[in-house]
């Protein structure tokens, strides 16, 4: 198997990987005590641009230039949200940063909320994942004794302090200004962009929103060098990222590969390939909010944002989902179907009605009561959802049920004929 | 009925309300002591609430009802919520549903007439690596046998037998 660097994952052997102790044995919290005494912000914020990070949450935003667009100027006070509310399905990595290497989200933490002239931040943690919350909580106060929490952090005069918020259970407080919302005590509504958060973001102050796996990038940065950094994969989509591998692999888990690495080396080498033989149908290679590629575009699949791009997909939250031939894409798009209109917050009508229409156009085919022209109603169901909402939920509901029906719409034609499902096998495993 | 938090819940409120740069901030939270002290959030921990920050009811019911693991009336002692997103429904987490159903003779959304299980289905909860799983109360089950669900199931039988409800 071909070796990848490690950047997040390096010492998670250690079952005290989640403690300051641990943590600071491996060469921890060196990176934030180089950037608060011997760097300026800009200095910073420069290093970040210079590295090419582009940012784990889904869209990849390169990080520095985020950074770079903070309202510096601005009298308000400043804050700094790291998004682990990580809810879009099949994705599950910040829960194992969050559960396993705590510490180094919470140096990436300090280090940005230096550059951003922040002094309190938040680490929203979707309200499921307890056994993050507990241990993110921990950390802080574990930080806080050794005093890299608080006021006066190391006598250089930088304060600042970390609030852990427990959600509730909403997938749309995952997109920043759902989260923004949230924060602020009100029902999680995305808001209407411009102004973007590092302008006008939480109680109508500039706001950085970054993704857990981003943050937690950030001090090895520091302490090995942006051209380090930059030099990993390719050079438009550097660096290493957490791939989480479900369905029907032989070993589902998350995986950290280099940036550039083929999607099937992923599988094959890492993954032990198809569980019980089976043969590969399909993949959707950034959670359900990006289009499935079918076994032959995976072939040709590279895990990087452009090289996605070009094969009609997305990266995304790094959710790998590996359909094997006993998966029914018709069910399969019907539970990511309402798995969308579940969570649509209900805002904008062609998000709330599209996905509650598409969901009731799907039932049938499930049922084998389907028909023809119902497969076109669905496609123009799911393209007067695009480009016209609030946030991009409904983009996202559209995209499976574009690529299903596109891709493999011979299945749902099988379904009509047959009256349902024919090749779905319920054997148990 | 009058309504009454623990010493401990008033003092952990009084916190959370000075604790943001504004008080709204604090909503979720005080929700989390009173739901995790009450098993839900009801109407007249609603008023309470809404005293708390000089909101309308109706305020604090429309984000209470926005987050789906907040409930408004209290459930079984195990609140079972099986993930029926995709990675779960790839690793057949139905054959693990018809299983509870079985065991437990409730339907999704019920709770038993022991009131000691409610029974649910969830959207994806990130364990989709160690699927079927399943979130009981706050803690995750991974890697669901029908085995595993069976023993799980008659231990908290057992201690909701032994320790009452
Ligand atoms: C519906 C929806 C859900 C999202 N869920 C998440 C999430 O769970 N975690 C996350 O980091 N970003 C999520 N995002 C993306 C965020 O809006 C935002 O782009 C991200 O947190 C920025 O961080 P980054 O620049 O570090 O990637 C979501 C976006 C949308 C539209
Ligand atoms: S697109 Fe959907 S989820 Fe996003 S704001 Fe509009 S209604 Fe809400």
């Amino acid at each position: 198997m071909r070796e990848h660097k490690k950047i997040l994952t390096a010492n998670l052997d250690d079952p005290e990987s989640h403690t300051l102790k641990s943590y600071e044995a491996h060469g921890g919290y060196k990176a934030f005590q180089k950037a608060l005494k011997e760097m300026t912000p800009e200095e910073i914020i420069e290093e970040m641009k210079k590295s090419g990070l582009r940012g784990r949450g889904g869209a990849g935003f390169p990080t520095g230039l985020k950074w770079s667009f903070m309202d510096k100027k601005s009298p308000k006070p400043k804050y700094l949200v790291n998004n682990s509310d990580e809810s879009e399905p099949g994705t599950f990595k910040d829960r194992l940063l969050m559960e396993r290497n705590t510490h180094q989200m919470l140096e990436g933490m300090i280090i940005a909320a230096y550059a951003l002239d922040v002094h309190l931040a938040f680490v929203y943690i979707r309200g499921e994942y307890t056994s993050c919350i507990e241990n993110t909580e921990r950390a802080v106060e574990e930080a806080k004794e050794k005093g890299y929490l608080g006021k006066n952090i190391l006598g250089t005069g930088f304060d600042l302090e970390i609030i852990v918020y427990k959600g509730a259970g909403a997938y749309i407080c995952g997109d920043e200004t759902g989260m923004l919302s949230s924060l602020e005590g009100k029902r999680g509504y995305p808001k209407v962009k411009p102004p973007f958060p590092a302008i006008q973001g939480l109680f109508g102050c500039p706001t950085v929103v970054n993704n857990t796996e981003t943050l937690a990038t950030v001090p090895w940065i520091l302490q090995n060098g942006s051209d380090t950094y930059a030099k990993i994969g390719p050079e438009k989509s550097p660096g290493t990222r957490l791939f989480c591998v479900s369905g029907h692999v032989k070993k589902p888990g998350v995986y950290e590969l280099e940036m550039g690495s083929p999607l099937m080396e992923l599988i094959n080498d890492h993954c032990g390939g198809m569980q019980n033989g089976s043969r590969l149908k399909g993949i959707i290679p950034g959670g359900p909010s990006v289009p499935i590629l079918t076994a032959e575009e995976c072939d040709k699949a590279i895990l990087d944002f452009d090289s996605m791009k070009e094969i009609g997909s997305h990266l995304g939250s790094g959710g790998v989902i590996v359909f094997g031939e006993e998966a029914c894409m018709v069910r399969s798009l019907l539970v990511l179907t309402e798995f969308f209109a579940d969570e649509s917050c209900g805002q904008c009508t062609p998000c709330r009605e599209g996905t509650g229409w598409a969901v009731k156009l799907l039932h049938p085919f499930v049922e084998g009561k389907g028909e023809l022209p119902d497969l076109d109603l669905l496609m123009d169901v799911a393209d007067r959802m695009k480009f016209r909402t609030v946030c991009t939920l409904a983009d996202a509901a559209a995209s499976p049920i574009e690529s299903f029906i596109i891709k493999y719409r011979k299945e749902f034609e099988d379904h009509i004929a047959n009256g349902g499902c024919a090749s779905h096998s319920q054997t148990q495993n | 009925m009058s309504f009454e938090l623990s010493e401990k819940a008033k003092k952990e409120i009084e916190r959370e309300l000075g604790r943001y740069p504004v008080k709204d901030s604090a909503l979720l939270p005080v929700f989390w002591i009173v739901h995790n002290e009450r098993g839900c959030v009801d109407d007249e921990a609603v008023e309470y609430i809404a005293g708390l920050f000089d909101f309308s009811a109706a305020k604090v019911l429309g984000v209470l009802s926005f987050y789906w693991m907040l409930r408004r009336k209290s459930a079984g002692k195990y609140v079972i919520s099986l993930c029926k997103n995709i990675s779960c429904y790839l690793r057949e987490y139905e054959n693990i549903l018809t299983h509870l159903q079985d065991l437990l003779k409730v339907q999704v959304g019920e709770t038993t007439k022991d009131g000691v299980f409610t029974l649910q289905l969830a959207e994806c909860l990130g364990s989709c690596g160690t699927a079927p799983m399943m979130m009981v109360n706050n803690r995750y089950y991974e890697d669901l046998t029908r085995e595993r669900v069976t023993e799980l199931v008659e231990g908290w039988r057992k201690e909701a037998m032994t320790n009452g409800k």
